[in-house]
């Protein structure tokens, strides 16, 4: 019955049509989509070359990053990050290489553009002291004190400033951050009470130096400018942060936030944060 | 199947034949002793109580009904529902492994969006039906008076019992069966049972075996029209006779209606595409390397995306449009769907009787000093000067006006009515006499008053004349004796005629001219009566003498020697030739039918001969042959037109059935019974006719339920007819049939275009999810927002599509060919899906891609970004021009695309709706009246504008504002759909048989 319908032997018919049939709706969808997507084609291609090079069209406050009037607040990042889906960086021996592998490429790629020659004219960022946070070190995973590297979100036309919102003073005089007064600060806590006291003895590597309550980020590597000629030419700041004492075999959830006068935290928002989760295994 | 059609035809046999009846066979006093009741005293109230008990009420027992609950159900489950349902139950689930797998909640609230459309659009449907079968009020009637306890007392006529005696006056409906005890001239009406449209006398003999035939037997629903009576009841309720068609009628089933079977055709046709596709690329999925959860939320979206939602919704209101259209225009419909199959019908067997003639009867011919007058009571005022002078007509006029019983119905009110409107009692021939005469003389009772009636001999259907004797008012002292009848009857009782003033023998010569007037008059279908006078010589018959009729019991001894008085030797004075002639727009209707290509044939109980007058009157046979021939014609293939002696058809078989069907295209069949009107009900659906059948009788009921579509008359249909149908003619006028037929076609057309229209957005609801999966690009189209086009702006433009005037003249084209023309083609299909909706996706895809890249992500970025997109995990993704996003800005950014694909769709739409106007007619001939149509565009313009922009709304739609330069980007694609189908449909009205035609004209 079914079969009958989807081919009929009899009059060489598939779902209806005979082959000629069937060969002239294929000719004639053809030209149809050929014409469609030549349409299309050259509606993208006049937009294309409308589009700007180095900085979108809408960016900061007009773009989609700022909307229904929640504020417009960079997100921070995290690595090593191998996997899309899972924020997981589990420590164990002989474990170790994908990560340090993949810290490893990324400061590759980052100082790798400092080769471009309109660089030299941009800022470049170095944290001139990274203590156990060295390739040679592999980042502290071998000794089970991991340097995770945290930074911030790029925004076109974003500048931070120093200080703290009014909200997150509490937050803020707990964490104890003392940085220069003209940069910013992040602090890593765990999610939960149990989380932090799993993760007691923190050091936050910035380019100003080692500090065991927060690390910091200059001002004057902001606001973000765009690219020039579709090029990168830019270095977003970062921090190592080493966890040196972390209880092992117990999945911890970490999240670090930034501090500033005009940087709004929320935890549901995923606005001025990073969260990972890390596991120490013997 | 079989086996209940065959019961069905049992069922219908048993009817004439076996009833159980023996209460006309028995005495009188045996029927008392059976019910325990006697004549005078009647029941007691005890008793009566105790048999209501126990019988229940004397009323038909509603058509057995679905019950609500059950019909709730249909529309919550059925048809595209119950899909929708697995939707919902696959996204609960999906929403739950979710939530226990992933903390990604993407859908949490499609479920319960899924499962109010459902329920709202359920109830909607229902709603909708409910309201349109509660247009039919019952037609109650009011009192029966019934003797109990010895006293006569006004009952209502629900609380009769077995054994009450009744007692029937002239103009009561009979309320139950019973057996006659005493009558006085009764005469009843069965022609809601029979179909005979003649009064039938009844008395207290029993003459016949068949109850039907019997003259002491009066039954439940048939009228008084004369007479009074007293009888016993017999039988009650759904015992009665009618009550048993009612419940044969309730038994017979049929398939479902023809837009039913095009909806259900529509549905499996979306759901296996649904299904297939929803597999398929499940199943790809996983190739793909997705996992199962993710494959299920994939075919789910799928589903969503290929089912219209709002499509049943919209068929059921564009049929409401119509049904209320209808309304206006005195089609009361009462079955939703009946509207389309009225539109596909390709024979109507219609009754003659009160639909296609007026069924009054009305005096058409004279015929006197051998001249054949043609009467019409409105151009009768020219007329009458040359009829004043005529000696004859004065003396015709005069025995048409004494010799007759009927009078106006004597209020003020009625008397200053136009003649024809009236109110009449008496015999249909005798009011259609008296109001010609009313018309002509101006003033009956005046001249009644003035020549009063002496005596009179009533008309029965053993001798088939009536007289009366008068004394005159014009200073003739001798008795005048007027007499009325059957022509030959009359004509034996007379020996002269009286020709331009003088009685001459009534010999050979005239009785070759009255023979050949006669029978032009019957050939022309026209019921002939003969008058005749006499005056009665004064030496014999002087004042004072005692004429003797009363006492004649014309039953026991019907022979007019037992007069005191002569009734031979009288003038004759002419003929009078009546019928019921056509209604004035019907001749025009039938036209229509025939170029409709709709074939029209005529069912009757009535004589061949009127039959074929009142066919050739209308034009439903055009042959001009006698109809002696075309009664021949029956067994003649290559004839065009026959009429049919239900006598004939009695002795046909099957296959001679199917022939006569097959091979005559104009067909008259008379002398039906009820059993044979349904078997060529049957006989022409075998042939795969869609078959429409008018009737008002009872009898009328079972081929009425049989036919595909039944339509009932509202002012003289039965009330078991009216229940029987699914649409009743308000002013019982065949018109009205063919403004059924053109509306029942265009819904036809416009729901194609509706649907066009509806499918039309299905791709670009479609393609972002494929595009998703498989170059796993960020989603560019949410489930939310598919909902929002198919329940918000692409419901009203597609019910818009309802209130579109037809392309060409529909009335001038053959009906649907049900088995090849769908409402769904693979053409209207590949049409909807793969070009019109192609174009929309192709704006949906621009408008996305350009948003997109305005905020950062050019579309080289896009392709296989969808897994860092979607994960949480992700919050400084980066874009195109090195900025990062958060998880919740990108979100936003994909809302805000979904938006704009939303909008793009609204906005194309426009032109799809502008195309869908018309399948073939350029848009520019089309043109813009459609204000409906024009506001709908408006409407869904402003929704999307409101969904965009309103704050709360927009957040619980999960849109955004979008920049109001994007509302101008999908206008290419609106002016290429615009020009595309203009194109197209040029190409079909150049080249008619192009390839262009062949696989998108639909």
């Amino acid at each position: 019955m079914i079969a009958d319908a989807v081919y009929d032997s009899k009059r060489k018919e598939f779902l209806g049509r005979d082959s000629t049939r069937w060969g002239k709706l294929a000719i004639f969808y053809f030209f149809f989509y050929f014409g469609l997507a030549g349409f299309f084609s050259t509606l993208v291609f006049v937009f294309m070359r409308l589009v700007p090079l180095d900085r979108p069209r809408y960016h900061g406050d007009a773009s989609c990053m700022q909307a229904r009037g929640k504020p417009l607040a960079p997100g921070l990042g995290f690595r090593p990050q191998i996997d899309a889906v899972d924020n997981t960086i589990s420590v164990e021996k002989n474990q170790i290489d994908r990560y340090v592998k993949s810290l490893h490429q990324y400061l590759l790629v980052y100082y790798w553009k400092y080769d471009i020659d309109r660089f030299n004219q941009t800022k470049k960022f170095t944290i001139s002291d990274p203590g156990d946070c060295t390739p040679q070190n592999q980042y502290g995973f071998a000794s089970g004190k991991p340097c995770i590297l945290v930074k911030i979100n790029k925004i076109i036309g974003f500048e931070p400033k120093p200080g703290y919102m009014p909200e997150d003073e509490e937050a803020y005089q707990n964490a104890g951050c003392r940085p220069n007064p003209n940069a910013i600060s992040i602090h890593c806590t765990g999610e939960s009470a149990a989380d932090t006291a799993n993760i007691q003895n923190i050091t936050y590597i910035s380019e100003n130096g080692h500090d065991k309550n927060c690390g910091s980020l200059d001002t004057k590597w902001f606001p973000y400018q765009g690219k020039i000629d579709r090029q990168d030419v830019y270095q977003a700041p970062y921090i190592w942060v080493q966890f040196n004492d972390v209880k092992p075999n117990v999945p911890i959830k970490v999240i670090c936030r930034i501090y500033a006068e005009n940087i709004n935290y929320n935890k549901l928002g995923y606005r001025a944060l990073t969260q990972f989760e890390l596991i120490i295994k013997n | 199947m079989f086996r209940e059609k065959l019961k069905t035809r049992k069922h219908l046999e048993a009817l004439k034949h076996e009833i159980d009846l023996d209460e006309h066979k028995v005495s009188i006093n045996e029927v008392y002793r059976r019910y325990g009741t006697s004549p005078a005293m009647g029941l007691s109230d005890e008793r009566a109580a105790v048999l209501l008990e126990r019988d229940g009420p004397n009323d038909l027992t509603p058509m057995r009904k679905i019950p609500e609950i059950v019909r709730l159900a249909k529309n919550m489950f059925g048809g595209f529902a119950i899909l929708l349902w697995i939707g919902a139950f696959l996204c609960f689930t999906a929403h739950f492994l979710e939530f226990y797998t992933l903390d990604d909640l993407q859908y949490d609230n499609v479920w319960i969006a899924l499962a109010s459309v459902i329920i709202i659009t359920g109830f909607f449907s229902y709603y909708q039906q409910a309201k349109s079968s509660k247009i039919m009020e019952s037609f109650k009637y009011l009192q029966a008076c019934v003797v109990r306890h010895g006293r006569s007392r006004n009952i209502n006529p629900e609380k009769i019992v077995i054994g009450d005696i009744l007692e029937i006056r002239r103009g009561d409906r009979i309320p139950a069966d019973i057996r006659i005890i005493r009558a006085h001239g009764l005469k009843v009406d069965n022609s809601s049972l029979t179909g005979e449209s003649e009064p039938q006398a009844r008395g207290i003999e029993y003459t016949n075996d068949d109850p039907l035939e019997t003259r002491n037997l009066a039954f439940f629903g048939t009228f008084a029209v004369e007479g009074s009576c007293i009888g016993v009841v017999i039988r009650t309720g759904d015992k009665t006779f009618i009550g048993r068609i009612a419940n044969l009628t309730a038994g017979i089933e049929r398939g479902n209606t023809p837009i039913a079977i095009e909806i259900n055709h529509f549905i499996r046709i979306i759901t296996i595409i649904a299904i297939v596709v929803g597999l398929l690329f499940c199943i790809c999925s996983l190739f793909l390397g997705y996992t199962y959860i993710e494959a299920v939320v994939f075919l789910i979206s799928i589903i969503v995306a290929q089912v219209p939602e709002g499509l049943l919704a919209t068929v059921t209101v564009c049929l409401t449009l119509t049904a209320q259209r209808m309304a206006r225009k005195n089609c009361l419909v009462k079955n939703l769907e009946a509207i389309e199959t009225l539109g596909s019908t390709t024979v109507i067997c219609a009754d003659k009787t009160g639909t296609l003639t007026q069924n009054q009867m009305t005096v058409a011919h004279f015929w006197f000093d051998n001249h054949i007058i043609a009467s019409d009571i409105d151009a009768f005022q020219s007329q009458s000067n040359y009829l004043k002078f005529s000696h004859c007509w004065n003396a015709l006029g005069r025995c048409a006006m004494l010799c007759n019983t009927a009078i106006f119905k004597d209020d003020s009110l009625n008397l200053s009515k136009p003649i024809v409107h009236r109110q009449c009692e008496g015999d249909a021939s005798e009011i259609a006499i008296l109001k010609c005469m009313e018309a002509i003389t101006g003033n009956v009772a005046l001249f009644r008053s003035k020549n009063p009636k002496i005596c009179e001999v009533q008309f029965a259907s053993s001798n088939r004349y009536q007289l009366s004797i008068h004394s005159t008012g014009d200073h003739d002292e001798r008795y005048l004796l007027v007499m009325k009848g059957a022509p030959e009857k009359i004509l034996k009782n007379c020996s002269t005629i009286y020709v331009d003033g003088c009685e001459i023998e009534f010999n050979t010569y005239w009785k070759k001219q009255y023979e050949k007037a006669f029978n032009e008059l019957s050939n022309l279908g026209e019921r002939v009566l003969a008058f005749a006078d006499y005056r009665l010589p004064l030496n014999k018959y002087p004042r004072d003498y005692q004429f003797d009729c009363d006492t004649i019991n014309f039953h026991v001894n019907p022979y007019y020697e037992n007069f005191n008085f002569p009734t031979t030797g009288l003038r004759f004075l002419g003929l009078i030739s009546l019928i019921d002639p056509p209604r004035v727009n019907v001749a025009e209707a039938v036209r229509k039918c025939r170029s409709a290509g709709i074939r029209l044939l005529m069912v009757t109980g009535d004589h061949p001969l009127t039959a074929a007058a009142i066919a050739r009157a209308t034009g439903i046979i055009t042959d001009h042959n006698s109809t002696d021939v075309l009664l021949k014609n029956a067994y003649d293939n290559n004839a065009r037109s026959c009429v049919i002696h239900g006598n004939t058809l009695k002795t046909m078989n099957k296959q001679q059935l199917d022939n006569l069907i097959k091979y005559h295209q104009e067909i008259v069949f008379a002398r039906t019974s009820p059993q044979q009107k349904l078997i060529i009900v049957e006989t022409c659906q075998r042939l795969g006719e869609i078959v429409a059948v008018t009737g008002d009788g009872v009898n009328d009921a079972p081929a009425l339920k049989k036919a595909d579509i039944g339509i009932a008359m509202g002012i003289t249909g039965s009330d078991v007819s009216k229940q029987a149908s699914d649409i009743i003619l308000l002013d019982d006028n065949f018109a009205s049939i063919i403004t059924g037929i053109e509306e029942g076609r265009l819904i036809f057309d416009n729901l194609k275009k509706s649907i066009c229209y509806t499918l039309s957005s299905k791709i670009p609801e479609l393609a972002p999810f494929l595009f998703y999966m498989i170059f796993q690009i960020p989603l560019p189209l949410g489930t939310i927002a598919i909902l929002c086009i198919d329940l918000g702006t692409d419901m009203l433009p597609a019910i818009s599509l309802a209130y579109e005037r037809a392309e060409s003249d529909i009335m001038k084209r053959p009906p649907r060919d049900a088995k090849r023309e769908h409402l769904a083609t693979d053409r209207l299909i590949s049409m909807s899906y793969g070009q019109l909706g192609m174009i929309q996706a192709g704006g949906g895809f621009f408008v996305y891609t350009v948003v997109m890249a305005e905020n950062g992500f050019l579309p080289s970025r896009l392709f296989g970004l969808r897994k860092s997109w979607d994960s949480r995990s992700i919050n400084d993704l980066e874009d195109s021009y090195g900025q990062e996003w958060t998880y919740y800005q990108r979100k936003a950014l994909e809302d805000t695309c979904h938006t704009a694909f939303f909008v793009t769709v609204v906005i194309v739409q426009w032109t799809v709706l502008l195309c869908c106007k018309s399948r073939r007619n350029s848009l520019f001939r089309q043109g813009m009246a459609n204000q409906v149509l024009n506001m709908s565009i408006v409407f869904e313009t402003v929704l999307a504008i409101l969904i965009s922009y309103t704050p709360y709304i927009n957040r619980g739609l999960m849109m955004y504002p979008l920049k109001l330069h994007w509302w101008f980007l999908p206008l290419p694609f609106t002016l290429l759909v615009l020009i595309y189908d203009e194109w197209r449909k040029w190409m079909i009205r150049k080249f008619p048989g192009s390839i262009i035609d062949q696989e998108t004209s639909y």
